[in-house]
C-alpha cells in the first residue's frame, strides 16, 4: 500500500512539479499586468500587497469558476455551489477522449497530432445520425455515437495505412489531415443535407431529442452522460493496454519497434490498428460533443481539443488515468477562466498562458528538475541522491 | 511552533485573499449589464469592440464581457451572466442568437438583448415565435452598404471592386448585397460595367468566404487575389478580418478599402490613408439605448431595426480621401441617401 | 615516457567502477589490461583521457603529477587514444581528419592543409605505415582506418597511445599488422595502454598485462601465463575455454539456401547470390570480417530483410517471401546481431520479453485476454531452465547484464518447437561466463539433432564451435570448408585471398 503511494507520488511529481511553476509564473503574470498593481511600484510593501491581492484574486475565481462557488447557491440548494465542477467536467468530456486517443498513439510509438480531424468526423458523423434520422431512445445515441466513431477510424486507419504502406511520417499525414478534415466540414456544412433550415449560415441542424446524451443533473447543468462515456474509454484504453495480446503488440512497438518485429509481431498491422483505434477515440470525442453539449454541427466545432489533448496526453503522461486528470485540469481551467474573466478582469486568454508553460516545463524536465534539484540540494543531501538524480 | 506559524501565515493570507474578493463595488441605481461576445474577441475593431465601446458609455449600467474562443462557450458565458446576476445580457452576433432565446426562456425575468438577429424562437422547421424578454437589434446595412456600393462604382480605375465575408451568415451578407447592388444601381444610371468580384446577389451559394471571423492570414490571401484580379476597391465583411489587408495596402497602394461596423478611421492602427469610408452600423448606441431601458423599466421585447432614418446605419466621412472624392459624386450619393429614405430606390432588389 | 595511476577511484551511484586502481606503465612498454566486460577497463581509460573525472587518486607522467580534466590536458601530457569506435569524419580526406580540431589557417583564413600533408606523410615514412593524406576515410579499410587515428595520435606527439579494444573490428590479417606497428612503435619509445579481451593477442604481444575485475586490479602478471589461467583470472573462476564437442552421426541437409541474394533500399546486392546448407545436428559457422554481408545474410533467413530473392527451404518447404512470424514459427529460433536493438524491448519486464514471440498463443492468450499469471508462471521456468539471474521477472529487462539478456533471448527462441537456430554473433560483447553458456546452448542443439547457422566473427569462437566453416567476402561465400582449416587458411580467406579448393 505504501509503496503503491510511493508510486503514485513519484509519477505525479514531475507533472505536479511542472503545474506549480506554471500556475507561479502565470501569477507574477496576472500581477504585472494588472495596471492597479503596477501604479502601486513606487510603495514597496504595497505594491507586494497589491500584486498579492491580485494573484489571489484571480485564482480564487480560478476555483470558483472551476469547482465550488458558495454564490451560487443563493436561492438554490448548495448542490448548485457544484456548477463549476459540473462546467469543468463537460469540457473535459471531449478532451479525455481526444487526450485518450493521442496517449494510445504515444503508447504505440506513433504521435498522432490527428486527433483535431479525428474529432470533426466524429462529430459529422454522430450530428448526422442526430438530426437526420428518427430512432427510438438509447439506440439513437448508440447508433449515432458509433456512426461517429467509425467515420474517424476511417479517417485515423488512412493515416495507419499509409505509414505502413509507404513509411510515411505520421505526423506529416496527420497535420495534412487535419487541414482535410477543417475544410471539409467547411464545404459539407454548406451542402444541403447540412443545412439548417432558415439559415445559410453554416451550421447542421441541431440533433433530435432522441440522439441527446441524457442530462445527469437536471437542466439547470449541462452535464451530461457523456463522462460517463470518457470513462468507459479510459477504462477500455487501461484494458486494451495491460490485458489483451493486441496492446502488447502496441506496446512493444512502441518500446522498440525493431525488436517487436524481429519477435515476428506484424509492426504494419499494429500502426494501422492504432490509428484506427485511435481515430475511433477521437471520434467518439466528437461524437460526445455534439450528442451531450453542442447538439448541433458548426465549423468551430472541434475547438482546440485535438490539439490540446496532446498537452493532455503528455501531462497525463499516456497513462489513461494520467489522461483523465490532466483533461480534468484542463477544463478546470477553461471553465475557471471565464469566471476569472469575469470577476476579475483578469483575461481568459491567461489560461492559455498557463497551459503553455505546463507544456513548456512537461517538455523540458531537465530543466525543472534542475531548477528544483538547486533547492533540494540546500535543505538535504540525503534526497537529493535518492529522488532527484533521475 | 513552526509549523503554526506556517499555519497563521495561510490562513492571514486566505482572508486577506477572500477579503479582497468578496469587496462589492457598490453603485447603486445601475444596472448590471453583461456581453456576452462573438469570436471575434474584444479588440476586433468592429462589432464586439462596437458593442463593447456602447456598453461601456452606458452611465446608467456596470458593463462586464465575456470572450467566447469558440461557439461552445456560447452557452456557459449566458449561464455564468444568469448565475452572476445579470440585469440585461446582450448577445453579440447572430451566432450567439439560439443559446440567447433558450437562455431567455429558462429565465423570464431577465432582459436580453441579442445583436444582428431578431431573437425569436424558432423550432426545427424555421417556425419562428417572438420571446417577450428578447430584444433583437437588427440592421438595415445594405442601406449604407448600397451607398458604399455606389460610391466605389463611382471611384474604381480599374472597373472592378471586390467584397468577401467571414463566415456567410446573414448579417454579413446584407453588407454584401447592399454593395453589390448599389455598384449595380451607378452601372445601370451611368452606363457602365463595374464589375463586383466575390458576390453575386443572385447566387449567394459562390460567395467568396474566409470561414471564420478570425483567421486573418487567409483573408488576406483573399484580399491579395482581389487585388491581383484587378480590384482596386476592396470591402472586407468580417469584424478583424481586413486589418492585414488594410496595412499591406497602405503599404502598397494596390487598392483602397472599406471597413466594416465601427469607423475604421478611429480604430485601426494601419491603413487610414487608403480608408475610403465605413459602413457604419451603431451596435453601440442601440445596446446603450436598450440599456438605458432597463434602467427606466421601460424594456419591451419589441425588435430594433436600424435604418438610415434613425441613423441606426450610415456611411462615415471620407477622412483622408475626402478631397479625392469627386463633387459631383459626393452629391449623387446624397441623392442616394435621400432616395432610399423616401423609398424611391429599393436597396434589396 | 611512463605513466603511473594511483589509487583511482570512481563511483557511479552504488557502483564503484574503479577501486584505488594503481598501475604503472613503463617507457617503451606495452601494457595490457585484461578484463570483462563490465570490468572497468573503459572507465579507467576514459579517466586517463580526461573523458571521466576520478573521484580520487593521482596521474603521474614521467614522476610529475598532471591534472588532467579534459581530453586536451591529456593530449598535451603526451597521452593519445584510439577509440574502439573510430572518431572520424567519413567523408573528409585524411589530411582533413587529422587537423580536425587543430585547424590552423594561413592568411585569409585559408586551412593550411599542406603542414598536415606533409606531417601524415613523415609519420608514414617513419613507422612504414602507407596512408595517402588525401584519401577519403570512408574509402579506406578498416585497418586504415585504424591507422590514420594512431597516425593523429603520433602527430599530436603522443607518448602514451591507448588502443581501446582495437582488434575488434580488424580481420585476421590486419590484426597481424597492427600488433606489428605497435611493436616498431615500441621501440620507437612510445608506450602503449592495449586494452582487450582477446587473450591470444595479449600473450604475443604485451609486456606486461594487468588484469582487472570488478573495478580491482587482480593480478599483474607476465605474459607466460598461460591463456586458462589468464581467463581464470578475468572470470574469478576456473573456466573451460574449448567446449566439449561430442562426435555424433549428422544428419540430412535440413535448411538450403540456394541463389540467396539480398538487396538494400537501393537495391544494391549486399549478399549475392549465396549457395549453402546445414544439416540437421550439424553446426554451420558463417565467418567474416564484419561488415560483409553476414547481417543482412542472417535477418533474411528469417524474412527480416525487405528484398530476398533466391530460395530458402526449410525441411523441404519453401520460407522466402513469408512473414517474420511465420518463418519464426516454422521452426527457426533467431538470435539476432543486437540483443538490445532487435532482441529485446528494454523497457519490458524479463515475462514480456520471454512471450514476445508467444503472446498471442496458447497457454499465454485466451481470446484476446493475456493471461498475467501464465506469463509469469512460465517466465518462471524458463529463468530456471536458463539460469537467468535476476531479482523478479517482472523487473525491466534492460536492468539485467548482458550475460542475462542474451540468455533470455536464448530462452525466448528455443521455446518454439525448433528445427534450425540462427545465431548472430550470440557472445558479441558477453563475459567470458556468458559465452562458456552460450557456447554450451549452442552445443547441445547440435547434439540435439537441430541444424545451428552461427554468424560469427570471432576466430576462436568458429574454430571452436563449427562442423563446417562458410566464409564470407563482400557479400559472397568464398569457401565452405571443414573444421579442419587453419587460422591461417582462414584469416587469408576471410581477407578476400582463395588460396586452395578446400572440401566442401
Amino acid at each position: 500500500m505504501r509503496n503503491s503511494l510511493a508510486k503514485f507520488l513519484q509519477a505525479i511529481k514531475l507533472p505536479g512539479l511542472s503545474f506549480l511553476m506554471a500556475f507561479t509564473l502565470t501569477g507574477l503574470i496576472i500581477a504585472i499586468s494588472d495596471a492597479k498593481v503596477i501604479a502601486k511600484f513606487s510603495t514597496p510593501l504595497e505594491f507586494i500587497k497589491s500584486a498579492l491581492a491580485a494573484i489571489g484574486n484571480a485564482y480564487l475565481a480560478l476555483f470558483q469558476g472551476a469547482v465550488y462557488d458558495v454564490n451560487l447557491t443563493k436561492g438554490h440548494t448548495f448542490i448548485h455551489g457544484f456548477y463549476p465542477l459540473s462546467e469543468t467536467i463537460v469540457i473535459a468530456t471531449p478532451l479525455i477522449l481526444t487526450g485518450l486517443s493521442v496517449a494510445l498513439a504515444f503508447k504505440a510509438g506513433l504521435f498522432n497530432i490527428g486527433a483535431q480531424g479525428q474529432f470533426i468526423f466524429g462529430a459529422i458523423g454522430a450530428s448526422y445520425v442526430g438530426f437526420h434520422f428518427h430512432l427510438p431512445i438509447g439506440i439513437h445515441i448508440l447508433v449515432a455515437a458509433l456512426v461517429g466513431a467509425f467515420f474517424a477510424a476511417i479517417w485515423g486507419g488512412i493515416v495507419g495505412l499509409l505509414k505502413a504502406r509507404t513509411g510515411a511520417h505520421e505526423v506529416i499525414l496527420t497535420i495534412m489531415m487535419n487541414y482535410i478534415a477543417s475544410y471539409f466540414i467547411l464545404w459539407i456544412l454548406k451542402t444541403q443535407s447540412f443545412l439548417r433550415p432558415g439559415r445559410i449560415d453554416p451550421i447542421a441542424p441541431e440533433v433530435n431529442q432522441s440522439a441527446r446524451l441524457p442530462l445527469l443533473a437536471g437542466a439547470n447543468f449541462r452535464l451530461n452522460f457523456g463522462i460517463f462515456i470518457a470513462l468507459a474509454a479510459a477504462v477500455f484504453v487501461w484494458w486494451l493496454l495491460t490485458k489483451t495480446t493486441i496492446g502488447f503488440k502496441f506496446r512493444a512497438v512502441g518500446a522498440n519497434g525493431q525488436a517487436a518485429k524481429t519477435a515476428g509481431i506484424s509492426v504494419p498491422f499494429v500502426i494501422t490498428s492504432t490509428m484506427m483505434i485511435c481515430g475511433a477515440l477521437a471520434g467518439l470525442g466528437g461524437a460526445v460533443q455534439v450528442l451531450g453539449s453542442t447538439y448541433s454541427l458548426n465549423t468551430d466545432i472541434a475547438g482546440s481539443f485535438g490539439f490540446d489533448a496532446i498537452t493532455v496526453a503528455l501531462l497525463g503522461r499516456a497513462q489513461p488515468l494520467g489522461t483523465v486528470f490532466a483533461a480534468l485540469l484542463f477544463g478546470a481551467l477553461h471553465a475557471g477562466g471565464r469566471t476569472m474573466q469575469s470577476s476579475t478582469g483578469v483575461p481568459l486568454d491567461i489560461v492559455l498562458v498557463t497551459q503553455a508553460l505546463v507544456v513548456l516545463f512537461i517538455a523540458a524536465p531537465a530543466f525543472v528538475r534542475y531548477i528544483f534539484r538547486i533547492k533540494k540540494l540546500n535543505a538535504s543531501a540525503s534526497l537529493t541522491s535518492k529522488g532527484w538524480n533521475g | 511552533m513552526k509549523k503554526s506559524l506556517k499555519l497563521m501565515a495561510v490562513v492571514a493570507s486566505l482572508t486577506l485573499i477572500t477579503g479582497v474578493a468578496v469587496a462589492p463595488a457598490s453603485q447603486a441605481a445601475k444596472i448590471k449589464l453583461c456581453l456576452a461576445l462573438d469570436t471575434g474577441g474584444v479588440d476586433d475593431h468592429s462589432f464586439n469592440a462596437g458593442a463593447w465601446a456602447g456598453a461601456q458609455a452606458s452611465t446608467v449600467s456596470n458593463a462586464e464581457y465575456l470572450p467566447a474562443a469558440t461557439s461552445a462557450d456560447f452557452a456557459p458565458n449566458i449561464k455564468k451572466f444568469v448565475d452572476k446576476g445579470c440585469e440585461l445580457i446582450v448577445g453579440v452576433g447572430y451566432a450567439i442568437s439560439p443559446e440567447i432565446v433558450k437562455s431567455a426562456k429558462a429565465n423570464p425575468k431577465i432582459k436580453y438583448a441579442v445583436v444582428d438577429d431578431a431573437g425569436q424562437d424558432c423550432d426545427a422547421n424555421y417556425n419562428c415565435t417572438a420571446v417577450a424578454n428578447v430584444k433583437g437589434l437588427t440592421f438595415k446595412t445594405d442601406e449604407a452598404a448600397f451607398m458604399a456600393g455606389y460610391l466605389s462604382a463611382g471611384m474604381t480605375k480599374t472597373g472592378k471592386i471586390a467584397t468577401y465575408g467571414g463566415i456567410g451568415y446573414p448579417t454579413v451578407t446584407i453588407f454584401m448585397d447592399g454593395f453589390a447592388r448599389g455598384a449595380a444601381y451607378y452601372n445601370k444610371q451611368k452606363g457602365t460595367s463595374v464589375k463586383v468580384l466575390g458576390w453575386d446577389p443572385a447566387n449567394p451559394k459562390a460567395g467568396t468566404m474566409v470561414g471564420s471571423f478570425s483567421d486573418q492570414n487567409k483573408a488576406l490571401t483573399i484580399s491579395k487575389a482581389f487585388e491581383q484580379q484587378g480590384a482596386d476597391i476592396i470591402l472586407p465583411v468580417g469584424g478583424v478580418l481586413g486589418a492585414p489587408y488594410a496595412a499591406a495596402s497602405e503599404k502598397s497602394k494596390k487598392s483602397l478599402t472599406i471597413w466594416v461596423d465601427t469607423d475604421g478611421y478611429y480604430s485601426l492602427s494601419a491603413g487610414k490613408s487608403i480608408l475610403l469610408t465605413t459602413i457604419v452600423k451603431e451596435i453601440g448606441a442601440s445596446i446603450k439605448s436598450v440599456a438605458a431601458d432597463v434602467a427606466a423599466k421601460k424594456f419591451s421585447g419589441k425588435a430594433y431595426v436600424g435604418t438610415l432614418v434613425n441613423k441606426g446605419v450610415s456611411i462615415a466621412p471620407f477622412h483622408d480621401l475626402n478631397a479625392k472624392v469627386p463633387a459631383k459624386l459626393k452629391s449623387e450619393i446624397l441623392k442616394i441617401k435621400l432616395g432610399i429614405i423616401a423609398g424611391t430606390i429599393k436597396v434589396d432588389a | 615516457m611512463s605513466l603511473e595511476l594511483r589509487g583511482i577511484t570512481k563511483t557511479f551511484g552504488s557502483l564503484t567502477a574503479n577501486d584505488s586502481i594503481n598501475l604503472r606503465v613503463e617507457t617503451g612498454q606495452i601494457h595490457a589490461i585484461l578484463g570483462e566486460n563490465g570490468a572497468g577497463k573503459s572507465t579507467l581509460m576514459n579517466i586517463v583521457y580526461g573523458l571521466l573525472n576520478a573521484d580520487s587518486g593521482e596521474i603521474l607522467v614521467d614522476e610529475k603529477l598532471v591534472d588532467i580534466s579534459e581530453p586536451i590536458d591529456a593530449l598535451s601530457a603526451g597521452i593519445g587514444m584510439v577509440h574502439q569506435h573510430f572518431m572520424l569524419i567519413p567523408v573528409f580526406t585524411v589530411a582533413e581528419n587529422i587537423i580536425l580540431g587543430h585547424e590552423k589557417s594561413s592568411k585569409f583564413g585559408v586551412i593550411d592543409i599542406d603542414a598536415a600533408r606533409l606531417a601524415i606523410r613523415k609519420v608514414s615514412k617513419d613507422f612504414g605505415f602507407e596512408v595517402d593524406p588525401d584519401a577519403i576515410v570512408e574509402s579506406l579499410p578498416v585497418g586504415i582506418q585504424q591507422k590514420v587515428e594512431i597516425i593523429r595520435a603520433l602527430i599530436y606527439e603522443a607518448k602514451v597511445l591507448i588502443l581501446d579494444e582495437p582488434t575488434a573490428v580488424l580481420t585476421p590479417q590486419e590484426t597481424d599488422e597492427l600488433l606489428k606497428t605497435m611493436r616498431e612503435l615500441k621501440a620507437k619509445g612510445t608506450s602503449i595502454i592495449f586494452i582487450t579481451h582477446k587473450l591470444r593477442e595479449v600473450r604475443e604481444v604485451a609486456d606486461q598485462i594487468t588484469i582487472i575485475r570488478r573495478g580491482k586490479v587482480v593480478a599483474a602478471v607476465s605474459p607466460t601465463t598461460s591463456e586458462g589461467e589468464l581467463a581464470s583470472m578475468m572470470v574469478g573462476r576456473a573456466v573451460d575455454l574449448a567446449p566439449v564437442k561430442h562426435k555424433h552421426q549428422i544428419g540430412e541437409p535440413i535448411l538450403v539456401a540456394t541463389n540467396l541474394t539480398v538487396r538494400d533500399a537501393m537495391g544494391t546486392a549486399i549478399v549475392k547470390s549465396v549457395n549453402f546448407h546445414v544439416n540437421a545436428g550439424e553446426v554451420l559457422a558463417i565467418a567474416g570480417v564484419q561488415g560483409n554481408g553476414q547481417s543482412e545474410l542472417a535477418r533474411a533467413l528469417i524474412n527480416l530483410e525487405s528484398h530476398i530473392e533466391g530460395s530458402i527451404k526449410l525441411a523441404g518447404a519453401e520460407i522466402r517471401g513469408s512473414s517474420i512470424y511465420d518463418s519464426l514459427h516454422s521452426g527457426i529460433a533467431f538470435i539476432p546481431e543486437s540483443r538490445e536493438l532487435d532482441g529485446l524491448v528494454g523497457s519490458f519486464s524479463i515475462a514480456e520479453n520471454l512471450i514476445l514471440d508467444l503472446h498471442d498463443q496458447q497457454p499465454y492468450a485466451k481470446g484476446i485476454n493475456l493471461s498475467a499469471s501464465t506469463v509469469l508462471s512460465e517466465a518462471e521456468k524458463r529463468v530456471t531452465e536458463f539460469d537467468i539471474r535476476l531479482q523478479s521477472v517482472s523487473d525491466a529487462v534492460s536492468t539485467l547484464s548482458g550475460g542475462n539478456k542474451q540468455k533470455v533471448v536464448i530462452a525466448r527462441e528455443l521455446s518454439r518447437p525448433v528445427k534450425v537456430l540462427v545465431a548472430s554473433q550470440p557472445t558479441r560483447g558477453l563475459d567470458v561466463g556468458s559465452i562458456e553458456f552460450v557456447h554450451e546452448r549452442i552445443l547441445a542443439e547440435r547434439d540435439q539433432g537441430r541444424g545451428v547457422i552461427l554468424f560469427s566473427t570471432e576466430l576462436d569462437e568458429v574454430m571452436a564451435l563449427a562442423d563446417r566453416i562458410a566464409v564470407m567476402y563482400r557479400g559472397e561465400i568464398l569457401e565452405i570448408v571443414d573444421s579442419g582449416v587453419t587460422r591461417g587458411e582462414l584469416g587469408l580467406l576471410m581477407a578476400g585471398v582463395v588460396t586452395k579448393k578446400a572440401s566442401a
